[in-house]
């Protein structure tokens, strides 16, 4: 009765999600496999049963749920907060004239994009290339602190970037202006920055490796023939490293997407609402304003927005193994 | 472990509602808790409701199994361990004490102390959170007077005017303090004593601009062109200091903005004749103006100061060092240099501080003004003993531990019997302790109603947005206050003051 | 807020430069300097915060510390201990529930034939991508109507948040074992569990710590579902309990700093420490290859 159950809490949002996603992509490998065992073992469901039951019921289940409450009037305290009821679409009407939530929106646009996609990505890109021809001291220190920064906990870095960006800090002292603020002039750019910071480390690695495997004969040949190292970085690495940028910008897009931690420890969404990115807008009305239904509407944009991102990246790993021989 | 501890103690809890209602039947004992269930379950799907079901069963179980545990009672305090006192241990000192006081007079009850910390706002969201759930929601809280209406409008609370009409020191409390905790006419809160706010000035940096030893302005402008002469004659202090920013929270409406708006033309944020929030006004006009100019002259400190969580103590250390002019405080600075806060210790404090009243904006009558707030105690609707929680909150208001909370908060006491006690005056030499008093009779407490904090919240949102850009017009800082409340509350609860 | 494993390797990319002699050219000194600034960039934030952490005077500014180990003693007092000790059983709890449930899973994505396979596999894929604070108000709902607003609903909910990565990395190790043994496995009438234990689970050892690591350092590392989710304060885990200390009224940079850094040195260790074992294998986000 479990695998019954499971199935139908996997089933659900697989129609909501299908259209954008496309068809069956991820698995060609197994299909392969499978070939010939077509039998349906009975015991499959079984071993499914607690990722299923655990998805189903504290995350799928809560996702679906939250499509219910972002159309409530749901209180966190206050006269609705349990005699809560379904108000239509007044949440959306409202969502709709919300001028926070467009600017949210925005903003979330560009910390995903710019600071994710542009940003983290042209770092680790940069990264992986100047470490290629480098003296070794340099090369272990940059390439043991990217990862370094990497592995540290989000609230490690906001305090660390916090401490940074402010008065008298480093970005100060190196600025040589004692009183430069960058945290409060420029929030959204500190905040991009210390994302970048702390997310460089995993694409350097994922283009060292991408590097390593651009065979050394391609490039001696173009050395051979005379061509700059510029040219030889713009016909040969670069367009070798194509399906790597891809992927690895849109990595690094999901996973901004989820930094709540950072901004909200930083800046806390201000100063004003200077960099108030959806999740922690989110988190504001819902606990800050006791809008409980508001948020989960506002939720439900995010797993829109996530889906849309999510059915890029499929896109992108399929046409990426279509176009590509490797 | 700790997860068995707490579970334990909110069956006893739970229970004890069962032990009074009815003995015997426990399931229909908690007819609240179900029905909360009931409500919620039509909403989510089998699955839930089947171990909202098995968790009932469970509480079922335990209240069966705990009956005689529920002998002792346990009142829960939650307060802010980082805010509201000048450093986290005051706070626990203050409330152990408490705790060993109310412990002697109870035999067998107990104290549970539910320190939150954190910065003020996040500490109203934890006891918002606190308060959802019956096994962890606190019996008295210890809050500022600002947010007040918006529990009480959650019906959160329990009206205590049976409670105080008898008790010495509520009638020895000015009437004003008292309304700054009521909602909606009854008594919700009562006051431990108020935050009250003036100008303080250092005297090495405005004798050189040739201001005098006992400055008092006369209107915003005198203060401006004080803060231009500091800024000529000292160019590395900050000639002005007074905080904005959304991450003070509420709190720091009281401290920032809304101290401004209490001495301009129109103090008004909620007009209790047509119950709807002031937006536009001449008087915040008056405010956005006043930080515009500050900020486009390079007048006012750093904005990671006065934007920051914790603006309201900076100028405790700055103005010890000598790095702020004039400076917008609250009654804390001073006693914070005062030997049993030491932060930082400051002996000639009163030679070399002075202090003076903030003036209305034009000078117009009655010629100064500011706002209060009050650090009050409130307790919880349905409290596992009323009068036990009620106890405890008396034992708060005995003189002691009041005068321990002037010094440690530090507030003046809301009662005129220890505004004048020497105890309290002694926390600091002339004029300081008195001066900050005698405010509480001329200041006004912001609007008691539950929307306050979101006034406060797009109001900070309106000044920060001047000080960071002071390109800012007046108008765009009005439509940013009156947009944001157009969207929380509603266009119709909204009005223009001339 | 959602981490990868990958293989690590800290000595760089071997290919062409070791037979190069390192001649002074502009590519040279730009690479070099262009790496300096880099190395600069991501080092300096962490040096501020180890000399800040051992000075005793300690500010945001760096310099060069008035050496003491006073904000180490109190980081180690026992309430910090304490919100540290929550850290560990959160984590442990999630590491546990997660990876189990999504290893047997994975195997059964892997090798069994089971209907909609890859419609499950793409909602899989697409809870890896949901950014989990969107659960904060539904699970909030859900844990208080519940009363399971504590610590261990926490950790598992954190579990659980981790398993579709999971799921994707590990069926990506346990493609990697070759059919062959399971079929001779099966001659041997060795029944689901006995493949899945005996066969299986020895070999894709580098994938479940990979995946185990995945999940601890997820948990370890999650801010927001404890502040919310876990209502006894006493149960905070570490970064909650170092926001408190954010949020205070006075900043003491020194604590802080010293509490950071004991609060990261784990997820370092395991990192670090581990990075041996993550050469057996990383594919990026599993969906791609």
């Amino acid at each position: 009765m479990n695998s019954k159950h499971s199935m139908s809490a996997n089933q659900g949002p697989v129609a909501a999600t299908g259209p954008q996603v496309g068809s069956n992509t991820s698995n060609q490998a197994h299909a392969r496999v499978r070939l010939d065992e077509p039998r349906v073992n009975p015991i499959s469901f079984v071993l499914l049963s607690p990722a299923a039951l655990l998805l189903g019921t504290l995350f799928l289940g809560p996702v679906l749920y939250a499509i219910y409450l972002g159309f409530t009037n749901l209180q966190l305290i206050g006269i609705h907060a349990i005699n809560y009821r379904f108000t239509g679409l007044s949440n959306v009407a409202f969502l709709l004239n919300d001028a926070i939530f467009y600017k949210s929106l925005w903003l979330t646009v560009i910390f995903v994009v710019g600071s994710g996609a542009i940003a983290t990505t042209l770092l680790g890109l940069i990264l992986a290339l100047a470490l290629q021809n480098c003296v070794a001291p340099i090369r272990w220190i940059a390439s043991a602190t990217a990862i370094l920064a990497w592995t540290l906990p989000p609230t490690t870095i906001a305090f660390l970037w916090m401490a940074t960006s402010t008065q008298s800090g480093l970005i100060a002292l190196l600025a040589g202006n004692q009183r430069l603020d960058l945290l409060y002039q420029h929030a959204m750019l500190v905040v991009s920055t210390a994302n970048a910071w702390s997310l460089a480390g995993l694409a350097m690695t994922m283009f060292s490796a991408a590097l390593r495997n651009i065979p050394g004969d391609l490039r001696e040949a173009a050395q051979l023939e005379g061509a700059s190292s510029v040219q030889s970085l713009r016909r040969i690495t670069l367009p070798m490293l194509k399906p790597t940028i891809v992927t690895c910008a849109l990595l690094m897009m999901l996973m901004t997407f989820g930094n709540f931690t950072l901004i909200y420890l930083m800046t806390g969404g201000g100063p004003g609402n200077d960099t108030n990115i959806l999740p922690v807008y989110t988190y504001q009305q819902g606990f800050k304003f006791h809008n409980l239904g508001y948020a989960a509407l506002l939720g439900n944009v995010m797993v829109l927005l996530s889906a849309l991102l999510g059915g890029l990246f499929v896109w992108a790993s399929k046409s990426q193994r279509q176009g590509e021989p490797q | 472990m700790l997860t068995y501890r707490v579970g334990y103690t909110s069956y006893a809890t739970r229970n004890y509602e069962s032990y009074d209602c009815a003995q015997a039947d426990h399931d229909s004992s908690s007819p609240r808790l179900r029905s909360n269930r009931l409500t919620s379950a039509k909403a989510i799907n089998r699955v839930f409701r089947n171990y909202a079901l098995a968790a009932l069963m469970a509480t079922t179980v335990f209240s069966t199994a705990y009956v005689d545990v529920a002998q002792a009672e346990n009142v829960k305090v939650a307060f802010s361990l980082n805010w509201t006192f000048a450093d986290p241990k005051l706070a626990q000192k203050w409330f152990a004490d408490v705790k060993t006081q109310f412990e002697t007079k109870h035999p067998g009850d107990t104290m549970e102390l539910i320190p939150v910390p954190g910065t003020y706002d996040d500490f109203i969201t934890k006891l918002s959170l606190l308060y959802n759930s019956p096994d962890t929601k606190p019996d008295v809280v210890q809050y500022f007077d600002i947010n007040v209406g918006q529990f009480a409008g959650s019906e959160l609370l329990s009206p205590l005017d049976e409670k105080v009409a008898n008790t010495p020191w509520w009638q020895d409390t000015p009437d004003a303090v008292k309304e700054s905790g009521k909602y909606d006419g009854h008594v919700y809160s009562v006051a431990q004593g108020i935050n009250t706010y003036g100008i303080l000035f250092d005297r090495t940096l405005t004798e050189k601009a040739g201001i005098p030893k006992d400055w008092e302005p006369k209107s915003w402008n005198e203060i401006l062109d004080a803060a231009r002469a500091i800024k000529k004659t000292s160019p590395d202090a900050s000639p002005l200091y007074i905080i904005t920013g959304t991450s003070q929270g509420t709190f720091g409406v009281v401290a920032g903005p809304g101290l401004l708006l209490s001495a301009s033309s129109t103090p008004a944020i909620y007009d209790t004749a047509t119950k709807k929030w002031v937006v536009d006004s001449k008087g915040i006009r008056e405010v956005l103006n006043f930080y515009k100019t500050a900020a486009a002259e390079g007048l006012l400190a750093p904005t990671s100061q006065i934007m920051d969580p914790n603006g309201a103590t900076h100028p405790a250390q700055a103005l010890h060092d000598h790095k702020f002019g004039i400076t917008f405080a609250g009654n804390w600075i001073p006693v914070f240099w005062g030997k049993d806060i030491c932060a930082p210790c400051w002996d000639d404090k009163e030679e070399t501080i002075g202090f003076a009243k903030v003036p209305t904006s034009e000078g117009q009558t009655p010629g100064t003004g500011a706002s209060f707030n009050g650090v009050v105690l409130s307790m919880s609707k349905d409290p596992s003993n009323p009068d036990l929680a009620w106890s405890a909150i008396d034992i708060m208001q005995q003189k002691q531990n009041m005068l321990n909370i002037a010094a440690w908060v530090a507030v003046a006491p809301p009662t005129a019997s220890l505004k004048t006690d020497p105890n309290y005056v002694s926390l600091s030499r002339p004029p300081f302790q008195q001066a900050f008093a005698e405010l509480g009779s001329t200041s006004r407490s912001m609007p008691p109603q539950a929307e306050f904090p979101i006034w406060g919240n797009a109001f900070q949102q309106a000044t920060q947005a001047m000080v960071l850009k002071p390109e800012t017009t007046i108008d765009e800082g009005v439509e940013i206050l009156r947009s944001n409340m157009a969207t929380q509350v509603g266009e119709d609860n909204l009005e223009t003051l001339p | 807020m959602q981490t990868t494993s990958v293989e690590r390797t800290s000595s760089p990319p071997p290919g062409q430069k070791a037979n190069k002699p390192n001649k002074i050219t502009a590519d040279w000194i730009i690479s070099n300097s262009a790496a300096l600034v880099l190395a600069a960039f991501f080092a300096l934030p962490m040096l501020w915060m180890v000399l800040a952490s051992v000075d005793h005077g300690a500010t945001n500014q760096l310099k060069a510390p008035d050496l003491t180990a006073e904000h180490y003693w109190v980081a180690v007092q026992a309430d910090n201990l304490a919100a540290l000790g929550n850290s560990l059983l959160i984590s442990t709890v999630a590491t546990v529930v997660g990876t189990a449930a999504a290893f047997i899973a994975a195997y059964v994505f892997s090798k069994h034939n089971i209907p909609f396979k890859n419609p499950l596999l793409l909602t899989v894929l697409f809870l890896s991508g949901v950014p989990i604070s969107i659960l904060i108000v539904p699970v909030y709902k859900m844990f208080a109507t519940l009363g399971w607003l504590s610590i261990i609903p926490t950790g598992i909910l954190l579990g659980v948040t981790a398993i579709p990565f999971q799921i994707y990395q590990l069926k990506n190790f346990i493609d990697a074992v070759p059919p062959e043994l399971e079929e001779a496995a099966a001659l041997e009438q060795a029944n689901t569990f006995q493949i899945l234990f005996r066969v299986i689970l020895p070999l894709t050892k580098p994938g479940l710590a990979s995946s185990a690591i995945f999940g601890f350092v997820n948990a370890w590392g999650n801010f927001l579902m404890p502040v919310v989710l876990i209502n006894s304060l006493a149960d905070q885990p570490a970064p909650v309990h170092l926001f408190g200390f954010m949020g205070s009224n006075s900043i003491n940079y020194g604590v802080i700093a010293a509490y950071s850094i004991v609060y990261s040195f784990p997820l370092i260790v395991l990192f670090l420490g581990m990075s041996r074992q993550f050469k057996a294998g990383f594919s990026l986000g599993g969906a791609v290859k």
